[in-house]
Parts: C-alpha cells; structure tokens; sequence
C-alpha cells in the first residue's frame, strides 16, 4: 500500500512538469530550465531513499517477529527479482487462480493485473486529463500559433543582440557600399549561403542576372541593390531577405556584388536590364513588391 | 451426452500460409528495392513502373494487405475452428475468401506500378479495388459469424473477441475513408478536402495500424502463446481491460499524425491525450503475452518459435511506448517527416507482424503436415538473421532521423539556417539509408530460408485437409438458472453483442472528433482569395498523384522558424479547401513543397528550373537521390477527361462556375501554350504545350501561391 502512495507522490510531481511550462519556456524551445531539473532529480532521489528504508524496515520487522518462516513467505521470498520488480505471485500459487473452463485446452488464471500495471493505467488518464484541461479549457495552455509568434519573437531579439543601433538603422535612403576587405568578405560568406544557388558563383547568372555587368533590372548603385535585397523582386521569384538577413548584413553583401562589377566571369550569363550609369538617381525598384515582402517575412 | 464428431478445415489454412509466405517475400524483395532507391537513383531503373513514387505504396500494401493480411486470416481459420469446436462455417465462402483476397493484392500489383492510385497513404487502391476490398472483407465477417454461432464452445475466449473488433472496425474505416467520387473506371477523387480530408485519412491510418497489425495479431498472440508456451494465460482480468480500453481508446489518437498541421488545435489535442492513455492498454496485451511464458522461460532458450514470439511482444512493447511519446507535440516536432518514423513502424512490422507471423507458420504447418520442422537449425538460423535485420534497419534510421531532424532546424549563431539548401540534410544521411538496405536484406534473407524450410517440411509430411475432431453439443442455458461468475462472461456467450458493444467503443472517438471538423465552420477559416484549379493545373496535380510525389515530399509547412525561412508562410486550412485528396505527405525525403508556386517562398523555382529537375535531377541539384521523369518530358498528356474531372469536382463542391466544362480544355491550352512560350522564350527550352511537364509545372506554381493576393489585399 504503503509504495503505491509513494508512487502517486511521483507521478503526481511528474505532472506538475506539464503545468510548470511558462510560454518562455516554450519559447527556448520547449524544455524547461536546468534548475526544474535539478529539483526533480533531488525529489526523485529523496523519495527513493525513503522506499530503500521502507523496504528495509519491513524486512527487518518480519525477521524479528519470525513472520519470514511459513512456507508461504518462502515461496514468496524466493521469487526471482523480476517477478519482485513486477510484483507478481509466485509460480507456485497458479494453481490457486485458475479458472476451470478452458479453451481448446487453453487455461486461464484470475490473477489481477499487477498493481503498478494499474497504476500506469490510471496514472496515464490523469496526465491526459491534465494535458487536456490545460490546453483546450484554461488560459495556462497556448495554441500552435502562440508558440510560434513567440518562436519569432525569440529570434529577433537573439539576432538583434550584437548589433549596434546605428547598423540596425541602415535603409535603402542612407545605405553606402562598404569597400574594405573585411566587410566585402563577409558579404561574399553571405552570398555563398543565400544567392549563389540563383546568382552563381562570382555572380556570373543563373537562374537570376548577371551580377557582374553593368546592366540591371532593378537598378544598379548600392541603394537600388540594398533594397532589391531587402524587399525582393516576388514576381520575378527574388526573395525577400529583410526577415533573415539584418540591415548590417543586407549591406555587406550589396558591397560584395558592387564589386563584382567588371569581373567577366567566365560562363556568364548575358545582360538584362539597362545600363547604369552611376549618379542616376532614378528609383527603378518596384515599389509595390514591399506589401508581397511582408508576407514572406511574417 | 455423446460426442460429436467433425472435421477441422486445414487446406483453408494451408492456402492462407502459402500466401502469406510468398507475398511476404515479394513484399521484402520490393521494400529492399526502395531502399536501395532511397541511397542510388540507378535503382529506379529508369523505369516509370518502378521508380520510387509507384513502388513505394506497393511496398506498403503488399506488407500490410498481402503478408499481414493472409497471416491474420491464416491464424484466424486455424484458431477459430478449434476454439469454437466446429469446421469453419462455409467451405464455399472460405475459398471465395481465398482467392477473392489473392486477385486484390493482384490488382493492386498492376494497379499501382501503372500509376492508378488514389494518393490516400494506406489506401491507394482505386474505388473499383476498394469495393472488391469491402465484399470480401464481409465474406470474411460472414464466414467467421457463420462458425462462431453453430460453435460448441458456450464461451468466445478473448482471441475472438480481437477477431470480432478488427472485423467490424476495419469495414468501418475503410468504408469511411474510400468515400470517393468515380471519374472513370481507374480513376476517382476523395469525397473529402483538404483539412477534412486528413483528418479522415488519419483516422483510418492510424486505425488501420491498430485494427489491421494490432488486434488481429493481439487474438493470434493469445491463441498461439498459451498454446505454444503450454502455460496458462496470465489474467483474465488484464485481458478484458485491455481489450475494451485498446478499442475504445485507439481510435481517438489519429490526430497524432497531424501535430502542428493546420488542423485545429482541439483536435490535435485529442490526439495528444489519448496517444498517452494508450500507453497502458498497448502494454496490457504484451505483459499478458509475456507472463504467460512465466514457467516456461527456460524452453525459450531452445525452442526458436518461443524466441519469435518474445522478440516480436518485445518490439511490439517498445513500439507502442515510442508511439505515445512520438505524439507529445515537442518529440514530434523533430521526428515527424524524418526517418525516425519509418524507423518506428518498421519495428512495429518487422518485430512484432513479422517475427509473430513466422512463429505462427512453423508453429502451424508441421501439425497441419503431422511432421516435424524439417530444420530446427534453419529456424534458429532465421530467427537471428530476422533479429540482426531489425537491429542493422532501426538503429541506422534512428540516427538519421535525430540527424536529418536536428539539421533542419539548427541556425548559426546569426540568425541564418546552418544547411539552408535541403539537399544537404539528405546527403548526410545516405551512409544510413545504405545500412537500412543491408538491415532489409538480412530480414529477407531470413525470410528465404524460412519459405525453404517450411517447403521441405510440407515435402515430409502430408497435409491433413480435414483434421477430425470431436466435442460436446453445446448446451442452452436455462433462463433463470443461478450463475455466480464474473461480470463479463455475460457477453462473452454473446457474439452480437459483443459485435454491437465493439462497434459503439470504437465508433465514439471517429464521431466526436469528425462531427466538429465538419460542421463549424470556425475549424477551417475561408480564405477568399484561394481559387480552385484551372485545368491545367488540376491535370498536373493528377501527374503529381500518378507519380507518388506525395511519397517523398510534403505539403504542410509547420509553424516553426525553421520551417517558414526555409519554405516561406506557414500553412493554413483554407488554402486546401478544394484538394480532393489533401496531399500533405507524411515524409520529407525532398523538401517541402506547400509554397512551391508562390514567388516569395525560398523554395520557389522557375518552368525552366522545373523542366531540367525533372529531365535530370542531378542536372540541378548535384548528388539528388530523387528519379529522373524523362517520360513527363517526352510524352503528350491525356487531357480527354477534362470535362468529367471539373464535373465531379463540382459535385463535391468545388465552386466552377456553370458550363465551365465547356469551356475547360480552351483554358487548359491557354495556360499550356504561355508556359510552352515561357520555356521558349525566357529559356530557350523547346517543349510542346501538349507534353505532360507543362501540366506539372503549371500544378507546382500553383502550390501555395494564392495566399499572397489575400495578404496584399488586407494590408492594403
């Protein structure tokens, strides 16, 4: 009796875990902080030592009062130690369980189904009805699409953390190609990850333009270029990377294909769009792609 | 009282055992094939009729309808005859059971390499088969009626009473779930769409698992266990408990399968809560199993059939634990679409259908043959290499499914997805898929020597066809006479009711949770903007059903960061209110393809990059496992069913306006003749607008695309 108690203690704590989710615990992803853990595992351990001594109480007891001689506790006492974990009778005691009616020479024993069996039985429909009160009835639950608003947000602040105010304020009105060597490599990483796959290697063209020449669709010079990048061209099928990409890194890797600009890549594809002349400072970005770029970003 | 005497049927049981290991093998033989597929296109042969798409839905139904199938029907007629005292009830409507089965498979190996399918995963076979499927499955229930009421035995043991559950739910889900409106002879659409329509498929998915590989092989297991162990059942009491709870509760959890799609949360809740509470009713059936042994464990050192059965409740413990936790929303988020599933099912198959299958076979044909096996060494042989096999198939896809799963959700520590390109995460998984195909190949070897064996066996002795039998009439009881005994013997001598009360346990869940789905309208949110098909693009989405791209690529992009950089916005019921069936796919072997038209998605390609990608996948995307589909380049589509597609898509709702069948194959060319110009043009591609790519890249741009005009037109 004494250990199923003990065993709903635990189970009963294992549940509070399903309650102790606070939604910035489902923003880390879900899991909950080490420190949760720790308490667990120090309950965990103390309610283990308090069934050890129990267990060794009760032997001691029945050693003294002589209780351990009968042959019944014998036969009890030589079970081997699965059929103690699984609390089991023993063998011996089937034939006092047997039910006389068989089936094609198949017996059955009454015996009833282990109590730990039970109590993961029981134990699992109240875990359920928990998980089920909290999500669908109360306010402490959240749905798919808190957690991943919540996902995002997490997101932005982590890739917001390092960057300073001033680069977060770059924009297509006050952006400036960057020419040292630091930075046009960094872009040229970026470019590798995100555009090579339509630009190619070095810019030479794909299945988006030549990057190399002095031709362009959307317009050349680092402002045209930075907001091409930022807001996409959607129709076209240019992404739109302001959701990925921070304003620092959007100007690194509109430095980087500013100076591809006359490299005659070997292989590259032909030009389209129109000549730019750099000081035109006509706009030529299509203004209407940014409504289309927030819903790629949401 | 005199003894009567009559006449067990064993050539029903030898039939069904034939079947069941030739069907099994060539089942294994293509699985191993598709694994092969899974690391090295060159074993796509270049042939349409086996390439991947076709060969996988095969694969399954051939497991699951012809190897399960005939061994459940197999370990049915052996055991229902001798628990019920009687020869099965009709010898005409067991044969017509028989071969009736037989030419299903059969159609369904024409059918589906010939790109007949239907696209419902489980339940690919088209109505024609479906209905065949559903009159035989009643021949079945009529045959097993027939015999358990002229039976001498008063009460139906606990086998019976899993036989009786499985027949009356697998007609309901498969009934349910075939609802579908006929084109032509080969080809129909779902009555249900989109959200709905998973919902359904789910439903009869995830029950087919329980009601196909579950229970049938739970009321072999309490047959074939006793019987072969020579010890009693271990409680009646758990077995009644686990009964009626494992009915009850299993049908509910379909759901499961769905987490974070865009079925409503309620529902996925539903799935959640009773995926846990089946934790205790799957294990019931295994400790029972188990503890029968108790007193006989030493005879499974020795005997190769004990340790089929132990191993096989062994993995049927395992998988039914690794299910519910597969069901906690955080487990699967990284699970679901990666291999770890296949991983979970295939111990579920291989261990527990498979090696209980095998146990059964050589527990059955030397008695029905009055011999002895004709190699012990053979079946302890087989046993290891059936146990490796599992070992060298689950360990592997384990790994690679943490793999695959973790790598498309990392990010660098500036905010980027670290293997942006998907190619990469599949890449890094191939040393595994190789390693699976060795795991299939040593549990098909095993199968080999095992069909050798029993042939050699049935060589040595001689088939006993009518085995004879002798036992008490049964008595009628004397209303009113005292009984003093447990509550549940009530039902016990009861088989209607006993069908009846089955009936209701399972119906509930399905009930509950579809009525909602369907009615409130709040559970899929209209989306104005999105518009049903055009010809064309409802034509390529049949090419896409043809070729089984649902296999390897979902369309379901998750409420996840990594989920909606990587293919764009997250998906919404309303986007698939006019797909009859939904194609969500359960497996990303390729990447997503839900926002595959839609120009703001990453994932997003042009005509022309869809044109060389099919023509050769490797052309565009280096080192890519998916086949080559040169034929959807080379030849003209056939479009003459154009009118009766967009009529039946009316019937079910689709809102085309009046007459627009009339005028369907004029929009049909237009849309191909500017993709066809497209090519040209932009690409210097030469494809005639007649070739079937153009249909399919008509279908791929249409994928997800509609969202955009809705979101502009709110935010405006």
């Amino acid at each position: 009796m004494k250990n199923r108690i003990s065993l709903t203690i635990l189970g009963a704590i294992a549940t509070l875990g399903v309650f102790a989710q606070s939604t910035e615990a489902v923003a880390s992803g879900g899991f909950s902080t080490p420190l949760l853990w720790i308490i667990y595992l120090v309950i965990g351990l103390l309610l283990l030592i308090t069934y050890v001594l129990f267990l060794i109480s009760r032997e001691l007891k029945r050693y003294v009062t002589g209780e351990s001689n009968t042959p019944e506790a014998k036969m009890w006492d030589g079970r081997s130690s699965w059929e103690k974990i699984f609390q089991l009778k023993p063998v011996g005691t089937d034939k006092d369980t047997l039910i006389d009616e068989p089936h094609d020479g198949i017996y059955e024993l009454d015996n009833p189904p282990p109590p730990w069996f039970m109590f993961l039985f029981y134990g699992c429909i109240v875990i359920a009805a928990v998980y089920f009160v909290r999500f669908s009835m109360t306010d402490y639950g959240y749905t798919q699409e808190e957690e991943y608003v919540a996902e995002m947000k997490a997101a932005e602040v982590q890739q917001t953390a390092n960057v300073s105010e001033e680069d977060l304020n770059i924009d297509e009105s006050n952006v400036v190609a960057l020419t040292d060597e630091l930075a046009i490599a960094a872009g040229k990483k970026l470019y590798i990850q995100n555009c090579k796959v339509c630009h190619a290697d070095g810019g030479k063209g794909l299945v988006g333009p030549n990057l190399t020449d002095e031709f362009w669709k959307q317009g050349g010079g680092a402002k045209n270029i930075f907001k091409t990048i930022k807001y996409g061209v959607i129709e076209k099928g240019m992404t739109a990377w302001k959701g990925t990409l921070n304003p620092k890194k959007m100007q690194e890797v509109t430095s980087y294909i500013l100076s591809l600009e006359g490299t005659n890549p070997e292989g590259a594809k032909e030009p389209e769009g129109e000549k730019w002349v750099p000081g035109e400072e006509t706009d030529t970005a299509p203004a209407d792609s940014s409504a289309n770029a927030e819903v790629a970003v949401q | 009282m005199q003894k009567e005497t009559f006449n067990y049927d064993n050539k029903i049981v030898r039939n069904f055992a034939v079947a069941t290991a030739i069907w099994g093998v060539i089942g294994m033989l293509v699985g191993v094939t598709i694994a092969s597929q899974l690391f090295d296109p060159l074993y796509n042969f270049s042939s349409r009729y086996i390439s991947f798409g076709r060969l996988r839905p095969l694969h399954t139904n051939a497991m699951i309808f012809a190897f399960v199938g005939n061994a459940i029907f197999m370990g049915v007629y052996y055991s229902l005859q001798r628990l019920m005292k009687t020869r099965m009830f009709s010898d005409k409507l067991s044969t017509i059971h028989f071969w009736g089965w037989q030419l299903i498979i059969l159609a369904a190996v024409i059918t589906l390499p010939l790109g007949l399918t239907s696209s419902k995963e489980y339940a690919e076979l088209e109505w024609p088969i479906d209905i065949a499927i559903a009159l035989i499955w009643v021949v079945f229930g009529w045959n097993m009626f027939g015999t358990i009421y002229q039976r001498r035995e008063k009460h139906l043991y606990v086998a019976i009473w899993f036989y009786i559950a499985t027949f009356i739910t697998v007609a309901m889900l498969h009934i349910v779930n075939s609802f579908a409106l006929p084109v032509d002879l080969f080809k129909s659409y779902s009555a249900f769409a989109g959200v709905q329509d998973a919902l359904v498929q789910w439903w009869y998915g995830h029950n087919a698992v329980a009601f196909f590989l579950t229970t049938p092989f739970l009321g072999l297991m309490y047959y074939f266990m006793p019987k072969m162990a020579n010890r009693p059942v271990y409680s009646y009491k758990l077995s009644i408990l686990h009964f009626w709870s494992l009915i009850f509760l299993y049908i509910w959890a379909g759901p499961h399968h769905l987490l974070y799609s865009s079925l409503p949360d309620w529902a996925q809740t539903l799935g959640v809560v009773f995926s846990i509470m089946l934790i205790a009713p799957s294990w019931g059936g295994m400790l029972n199993g188990l503890l029968t042994l108790r007193g006989a464990w030493d005879r499974v050192r020795d005997d190769a059939m004990l340790k089929f059965m132990v191993v096989g409740l062994t993995c049927y413990g395992m998988a039914t634990f690794e299910g519910p936790m597969l069901a906690l929303k955080n487990v699967n988020a990284i699970a679901h679409f990666t291999d770890w599933i296949v991983a979970h099912v295939h111990v579920g198959a291989l261990g527990w259908n498979g090696l209980l299958t095998f146990a059964i076979l050589y527990y059955i044909i030397p008695r029905i043959y009055e011999t002895k096996m004709y190699s012990k060494k053979a079946v302890n042989v087989h046993f290891w290499l059936a146990t490796l096999g599992i070992l060298f198939y689950a360990i592997p896809m384990y790994f690679s499914g943490f793999t695959q799963g973790l790598m498309w959700k990392e990010f660098t520590v500036d905010g980027m997805l670290k293997y942006p390109n998907f190619l990469e995460t599949t890449l890094q998984i191939l040393p595994m898929h190789m390693l699976r195909a060795f795991g299939g190949t040593l549990y098909l070897t095993g199968a080999c020597i095992m069909v050798w064996n029993l042939w050699k066996t049935a060589r040595t002795g001689k088939l006993v066809a009518n085995e004879a039998a002798e036992a008490y009439p049964m008595v009628k009881e004397v209303k009113g006479e005292v009984q003093v005994a447990y509550w549940h013997r009530w039902i016990e001598k009861r088989p209607t009711q006993l069908l009846i009360f089955s009936f209701i346990a399972v119906a509930i869940g399905g009930v509950v949770e579809f009525v909602p789905a369907f009615l409130v309208e709040s559970n899929v949110k209209t989306i104005p903007s999105v518009t049903p098909y055009s010809p064309l693009e409802l034509e390529g989405r049949d090419i896409y059903i043809r070729e089984g791209c649902n296999n390897c690529h979902s369309q379901q992009v998750r409420p996840f960061r990594s989920e909606t950089v990587r293919y764009g916005e997250y998906s919404k019921s309303g986007e698939n209110v006019y797909d009859h069936p939904h194609l969500w796919g359960s497996k990303r072997t390729g990447p997503d393809l839900a926002r595959a038209g839609n120009t703001a998605s990453k994932i997003y390609k042009d005509a022309g990059w869809h044109y060389q990608h099919m023509k050769d996948p490797r052309s565009t995307s280096e080192g890519s496992i998916m086949p080559a589909y040169p034929w959807l380049i080379a030849e003209d589509g056939d479009y003459s069913k154009i009118e009766g597609k967009i009529t039946v898509m009316r019937k079910l709702g689709v809102p085309y306006v009046e007459n627009y069948e009339m005028i369907a194959q004029e929009d049909l060319d237009k849309q191909a003749e500017k993709i066809s110009n497209f090519l040209l043009k932009e690409k210097g591609i030469k494809v005639a607008k007649e070739k079937e790519i153009v249909a399919l890249i008509a279908y791929l741009h249409k994928l997800g695309r509609d969202i955009n005009t809705k979101e502009v037109a709110t935010s405006e």
